[in-house]
């Protein structure tokens, strides 16, 4: 029994400390079975309940939501993916979110042995004591973590991961603890398993109920049969059972009822109270005073009806109880139905819930949002893109076999029609975040992705419509493909909602239309020119002689990173003026700062080496592709930095992709010194050939800078 | 006819040098690397010292993951580029209806510049904590520390205050320093020696503040000897520097008579107890304190909210209904919220945080404003418009000049038969 219960007791139970806290643990366990079998068979949902089941809104991290978007997190953490795969019988199913929420909910024996936890490093298995499975494909079920000394070997681990993160003298080791690839994986699986656990026993109040039959236990109640008294039972007869603990022969009464005290005080808490914090459980009932916005988890209402009771007067609790007893029988009543296999019953009591707990919304003037969002899950704006930016490279790849002919240009056509597409899918599904979130589209680093590949992409086929050598169309593919590519991993890396309400500091739609805005599209004409860089080195180094190809090249690198120079400093400017309304001063050094700077600096440098004739051509598209690098550095590497105001933006498990590509830009660096070198050494070896008095110079080549 | 290199005159030369390309590209390149490695270096020392030791230093003397560096800091570069850009970019460029717009751009990036410069120099600020009711004028500066020496009357009141400031106490933190503060007006004078940084470890114990015969002495370094049982030994600064809370050894004499010798620790309520001096019929007290300023005005709290987002812990809004006090008169009523502060007599307010952190629900919470004079608050913001307008024009000519040059190209390539 926990210090809670116990004290609950205390004061309306004298005599409840007599409970021996073993017997209630040992009620506890036993939940889970430890020899796990896969499933033989798995029997769906019926359609209409999941349907129902799906549109329920719930409150979670600061805002309302279907519950489908809860399911698709809390999957997407376990299992890397927002739908779960699973074979049974030789028959492959892939059930959605919500179907395995509902798993959870009303059927945690068949949850448990749904191959959910994806590990991806087997070495996390093999610390925990389990043999790895041969693929990081083939996902764990809870039951087989469940298995002997396994689950203790997890959570001793934890144990002292956690008391080193939670020491701030061993800060460097936290550090090191947490980029950690193994240790890392063990304390994501731990958490998960915790997540897992409080959601199966969520509703264990409304399955299971009570693990004492009142009427057994004094026949002044009425008698169940089954051992067990439903919830609802028990707390309609809540003050009629003080009266019998506190009459003549209460104590043994007590006794009998200790466990039940302690069982309810831990499903009240796996139920959820309004602890503000607790992510797990579902806050799914609209609160009773219109004024509150906070929702209401089920095991508040439970504990107001029952632990916390005291606390109403006797009208109170009666006006409460009559509105929250309701809504624990419809849970009982769709359990019950779970449980007998009752498609019909669940259906419609899962409807009838729907039904309330909408119309409550509604009424309230919050259920708008929680539509547009299902509509926003069940149209896939994204993943639409990003098959559609496929599509557009595999056509463009097939320009470049035979560029000159006409199945080129039907290709090309192709291109430009799959790319328009994809794009108007991703800035319809950037629009309606803005719709649901009523702010701006950038607040957040994911959300910085998908800005920068739209406005990357219609840049670049603003570019092309005016150059027509499809270069920009080309870049314009290769960043949607891979800017969708990455925001795609970059959620399954999160694993969070990205639909995020906003710090307090954050909450202005003026700076984050100005600033935020500014700064991103600075990033993107930054890696833009960049991209456009790599082309003209990649030409100049396999020998392209084209002038009027390279030249045009150039005028698109310099033109995008004068445009991208304009936007990053004015919008680093802008946050140092938004830094001065919030924190009183214009600029803090801040890295994130620093990286915008850095930014700026290296398009000035590139504008002022051009001009002061240091640099031509290929020396511009050089520093075009460090800038690219840089940008790679202010927006992603001082994230993990882990210091300073913008550190907001960690994400384990990144630095090696950042460290992967600088290694690949710094590669291209060296190929274009590589082409200067090479270049230089044929303009100074001895002529085989006088050159034709009055013939062009090269386009870019040795010689002492032409000072202005 | 332009005169070779070799006919001009030293000043022209050295005018040509302030005012080349090349220059500009060297300074703009240090800039870069100085703000590269100055971000790594907080990971390291924390942002308080990576700023002091990087932006705004002449000289930068440090290592990057054990590479020995040695760089003008960003403070002298920030100088030199102010004189380039004056001399290539406004004094030397052509003053051409072309290219208006980058001549009105350099000229708000040197205000930039100049505005720095100013808010670096003549910057006040500090915080005030308040709760419910409180009033205050006086603000703290939360990394800046200072020795106030204190004339008191009779009653205890204080007559007259003079400080030691942190700039002074600065260079007695490296090992072996030691300083001697006299004043025609104080009657004594004050060695400083030992001081420490922080004596505080990371959980914020005075580990630094080191007992005699205590184990813990072994291994300890101390700055000094022990001094009324107790010495001091300096701990790894933090990162966050307004955690620092340092310590320092002080000897007080007067015509060579000592009249104390004793710890001096910083903080208020942490301080044993005040260094009080007696000197004739007067009385002294010597308090190693975070730096005060005195406002023109009071503030005092009315209403602190907080309101969270549903069912989080996460802040949405705080905000503060503060009211402007001038001599003990309470007049006219300010909301400082995030993003929105109060701004008077050439102060600014700002809702800068709140705590406890930890306060249960129903628990009382204070309100934390800082507060900020700057000559220069404004002025980047107009800087700002400046660059703004200059890179547009300029960009804007080179966009129809870039578009016309593509159009050209494109109807040529159709009319190639």
């Amino acid at each position: 029994m926990t210090r809670r219960a116990r004290r609950h007791l205390i004061a309306l139970l004298p005599l409840a400390l007599l409970v021996p806290p073993s017997e209630s643990r040992a009620q506890g366990e036993g939940a889970t079975g430890t020899g796990y079998t896969p499933l033989e068979s798995y029997e769906r949902w019926p359609a209409e309940a999941v349907e129902a089941f799906r549109s329920i809104p719930v409150q979670e991290e600061g805002r309302l939501k279907p519950i489908e978007t809860v399911a698709r997190y809390k999957l997407l953490r376990m299992n890397g993916a927002k739908r779960l795969k699973l074979e049974v019988g030789g028959e492959e199913l892939k059930l959605s979110a919500s179907e395995w929420l509902m798993d959870c909910l009303f059927r945690p024996e068949v949850a448990r042995r749904l191959p959910v936890f994806k590990v991806n490093n087997p070495d996390v298995m093999v610390n925990i004591g389990l043999e790895p499975h041969a693929s990081p494909r083939q996902r764990y079920a809870y039951d087989e973590i469940n298995a002997p000394g396994v689950m203790r070997r997890l959570s001793e681990l934890t144990a002292g991961y956690s008391a080193i993160l939670g020491d701030e003298d061993r800060e460097d080791e936290g550090k090191a603890l947490r980029r950690d690839p193994v240790k890392a994986g063990v304390m994501a699986l731990k958490s998960q398993i915790n997540e897992f656990d409080w959601i199966v026993n969520a509703l264990n109040f409304a399955r299971d109920g009570l693990a004492v039959d009142l009427g057994e236990a004094s026949g002044k109640f009425e008698k169940t049969g089954t051992g067990r008294t439903p919830m609802s039972v028990f707390l309609r007869e809540f003050d009629a059972v003080l009266a019998e603990a506190r009459g003549e022969g209460g104590e043994e009464f007590i006794k009998k009822l200790g466990v039940a005290f302690s069982l309810l005080e831990r499903d009240t808490a796996t139920a959820g109270v309004k602890d503000k914090t607790s992510i797990t459980s579902l806050a799914m009932f609209p609160p009773v005073e219109r004024g509150d916005e906070e929702w209401v988890k089920p095991g508040y209402l439970i504990e107001r009806l029952s632990l916390r009771a005291n606390e109403l007067s006797q009208a109170e609790k009666a006006e409460f109880s009559a509105w929250a007893m309701p809504k624990i029988v419809r849970l009982e009543s769709l359990a019950a139905a779970a449980a007998a296999g009752d498609d019909a019953a669940f259906s419609e009591e899962m409807a009838a819930l729907n039904g309330e707990i909408v119309a409550a919304a509604k009424a309230r003037g919050e259920y708008k949002t929680v539509s547009l969002e299902l509509f926003w899950h069940r149209a896939g704006f994204f993943h639409w893109a990003l098959g559609l930016y496929f599509i557009a490279f595999v056509l463009l790849a097939f320009t470049w076999l035979a560029p000159s002919s006409a199945f080129a240009r039907i290709a090309s056509t192709g291109v430009w029609l799959m790319t328009s597409l994809a794009t108007l899918a991703l800035v319809v599904g950037i629009t309606v975040r803005c719709i649901l979130l009523s702010r701006p589209p950038i607040a957040t680093l994911y959300e910085t992705i998908l800005f920068i590949t739209a406005t990357a992409v219609i840049l670049c086929m603003l570019i092309e419509r005016v150059d027509r050598k499809r270069v920009a169309l080309a870049v314009a593919v290769v960043l949607g493909l891979g800017g969708m590519f990455m925001a795609m991993r970059f959620e399954i890396k999160e694993g969070r909602d990205t639909l995020k309400v906003l710090e307090a500091v954050l909450r202005s739609n003026f700076w984050l239309a100005t600033h935020v805005i500014c700064i991103n599209i600075g990033y993107m004409a930054a890696l833009v020119a960049g991209a456009i860089g790599h082309v003209y080195i990649f030409a100049r180094l396999f020998g392209v002689k084209n002038r009027d190809f390279l030249r045009s090249v150039t005028r698109m690198v310099y033109g995008v990173t004068c445009f991208g120079l304009l936007f990053a400093l004015v919008g680093t400017v802008l946050g140092g003026v938004w830094a001065n309304d919030s924190w009183g001063r214009f600029w803090g050094w801040d890295p994130k700062e620093n990286g915008a700077l850095m930014i700026c600096l290296g398009g000035l440098i590139l504008l002022h080496a051009r001009m002061g004739g240091y640099i031509r051509d290929l020396g511009i598209s050089m520093c075009a592709v460090l800038i690219g690098i840089i940008t790679i550095f202010s927006w992603w590497h001082v994230n993990q930095l882990e210091t300073g105001l913008h550190s907001y933006g960690f994400t384990s498990g990144i630095m090696f992709w950042i460290l992967l590509s600088y290694g690949i830009e710094g590669a291209v660096l060296a190929l274009g010194g590589l082409v200067f070198l090479r270049e230089k050494l044929a303009a100074t070896a001895p002529s085989q050939e006088p050159r034709a008095k009055g013939g062009a110079p090269p386009v870019d080549g040795g010689g002492e800078p032409s000072h202005t | 006819m332009s005169r070779t290199n070799k006919q001009k005159s030293i000043p022209q030369k050295a005018f040509d040098f302030l005012s080349s390309y090349g220059l500009a590209v060297v300074l703009l390149a240090l800039l870069l690397a100085l703000t590269f490695f100055g971000t790594f270096a907080q990971v390291e020392h924390g942002l308080y010292d990576a700023s002091n030791m990087y932006f705004e230093s002449f000289i930068v003397v440090d290592d990057f993951k054990g590479i020995p560096l040695a760089l003008p800091g960003v403070y002298l570069v920030s100088i030199v580029l102010f004189v380039n850009l004056l001399c290539g970019a406004i004094i030397r460029a052509r003053k051409s209806w072309r290219r208006p717009g980058m001549i009105i751009a350099h000229g708000g990036i040197l205000f930039i510049l100049f505005s720095g410069f100013v808010a670096f120099h003549f910057t006040r600020e500090g915080s005030m904590l308040l709760y419910k009711g409180d009033r205050a004028d006086e603000i703290y500066n939360l990394t800046d520390w200072s020795i106030e020496v204190a004339k008191h009357g009779a009653d205890g009141e204080t007559l007259k205050t003079y400080v030691i400031e942190p700039d002074d106490l600065k260079p007695l933190y490296k090992k072996g320093a030691r300083r001697v503060f006299h004043s025609a007006e104080i009657p004594f004078e004050l060695e400083l020696y030992g001081a420490v940084r922080n004596i505080l470890n990371f959980k914020l114990e005075a580990t630094g503040l080191v007992q005699e015969g205590a184990k813990a002495n072994a291994g300890a370094s101390l700055s000094g000897g022990f001094v009324e049982g107790f010495a001091l030994a300096a701990q790894r600064p933090n990162k966050q520097a307004e955690r620092n809370q340092p310590g320092t050894y002080i000897k007080v004499r007067r015509d060579g008579e000592e009249l104390a010798h004793t710890l001096l620790l910083g903080g208020n309520g942490f301080t044993p107890r005040p260094l009080t001096v007696e000197v004739g019929e007067e009385t002294w007290s010597v308090n190693l304190t975070r730096r005060r300023f005195s406002l023109p005005f009071g503030l005092e709290l009315e209403k602190f909210e907080k309101e969270d987002h549903p069912g989080t812990q996460r802040a949405r809004e705080y905000s503060s209904d503060v009211v402007r006090v001038d001599d003990g008169v309470p007049t006219d009523r300010y909301h400082i919220s995030m993003n929105r502060p109060m701004r008077y007599g050439g102060f600014t307010v700002y809702q800068a945080s709140w705590g406890p952190q930890n306060a249960a629900p129903g628990d009382p919470l204070y309100t934390t404003l800082a507060v900020a004079h700057n000559p220069a608050d404004q002025w980047p913001k107009w800087a700002t418009y400046i660059v703004a307008i200059g890179m547009a024009i300029h960009f804007f000519q080179k966009l129809v000049a870039y578009l016309r040059r593509a159009g050209r190209a494109n109807r040529k390539q159709e009319d190639t038969p």
